[in-house]
């Protein structure tokens, strides 16, 4: 499993819904194993451990991997730099600050390009933002124009909207780059792993 | 409690999470949590557990994740309501 995938999941902790989940009853249990629930003192312990789990939910998917609804399921390192679901592991950064959390999780040796960045634009064009905000990392790795960059997802029957995860084009030809774009509330966020380069050729 | 009685507590409990009210205010068995009613993953607990405490019903992760449209909230919770 060593094929490079990314996912990445912020959390604006100012959403009133984020100050309230740590007091729900049945929200930590439902999200953190018996080990996690130890380390949940606030609710950006709690954030924390879930955008990890969602971040690691997209790469995951992306790895053919089924971690479904079950956020236990996909346990986060006292350290915090690595994630597990079953058998599979992947690596893991956590930034933040006072009032939001940025987690993204990826599998292979390279290391992911992510950036986060604040919106006042009121829904729905925070997902526009958030895509501009991938062209803008993928253009830097390209050596391009953002403009020239396209991010598209394809048709997928089941997919729950239908469509696969992101990926970017330019001029019509896939940018070889596993991506991903979160956004909540204020925030947006969007992480690239190029594709690992292939053995050199044979001569 | 009916299938429709149980549909109106289900809409009911969604007009706190669900970002496309609009939706939510057409709101037919069909209607799904994550593409029409624009509800993400974090609200989707939410959603589970306010469920569970509304029915008095347990719902596991396995069947909370077959639940994608309210008509699958809906047969979930009759399902465990009506008597074995």
């Amino acid at each position: 499993m060593s094929r490079p995938a990314v996912g990445n999941d912020v959390v604006d902790l100012a959403e009133p819904e984020a100050g309230l989940a740590l007091g729900k009853r049945g929200f930590v249990e439902r999200v953190c194993d018996d080990d996690e629930r130890t380390r949940v003192a606030s609710p950006r312990d709690l954030w924390t451990l879930f955008a990890a789990k969602e971040a690691a939910y997209k790469a995951l998917v992306k790895l053919g991997a089924d971690p479904g609804f079950r956020h236990r399921a996909i346990h986060v390192a006292p350290d915090q730099t690595s994630v597990r679901f079953g058998e599979t592991r992947l690596s893991l950064s956590v930034t933040g600050g006072d009032d939001h959390v940025h987690a993204v999780a990826w599998s292979g040796a390279a290391i992911p390009t992510a950036r986060l960045a604040r919106t006042r634009t009121a829904p729905p064009d925070e997902g526009a933002r958030a895509r501009a905000l991938l062209c803008a990392i993928l253009a830097d790795v390209v050596g391009c124009d953002p403009a020239e960059l396209q991010v598209v997802r394809d048709r997928v029957h089941g997919a729950w909207d239908g469509y696969g995860p992101p990926r970017v084009e330019r001029a019509g030809l896939r940018v070889e780059a596993d991506v991903s774009l979160s956004h909540d509330g204020r925030f947006v966020a969007a992480a690239a792993l190029p594709a690992a380069p292939g053995p050199p050729p044979e001569v | 409690m009916d299938q429709k009685e149980v549909f109106a507590e289900i809409v009911s409990i969604l007009k706190r999470f669900a970002r496309n009210q609009e939706a939510l205010a057409q709101a037919t068995p069909q209607t799904t949590f994550l593409k029409d009613l624009r509800v993400n993953s974090a609200r989707l607990i939410d959603i589970v557990i306010e469920i569970q405490e509304k029915f008095s019903i347990e719902v596991s992760d396995e069947e909370a994740d077959k639940v994608h449209s309210i008509g699958d909230a809906v047969a979930l919770v009759v399902s465990k309501l009506s008597p074995q």
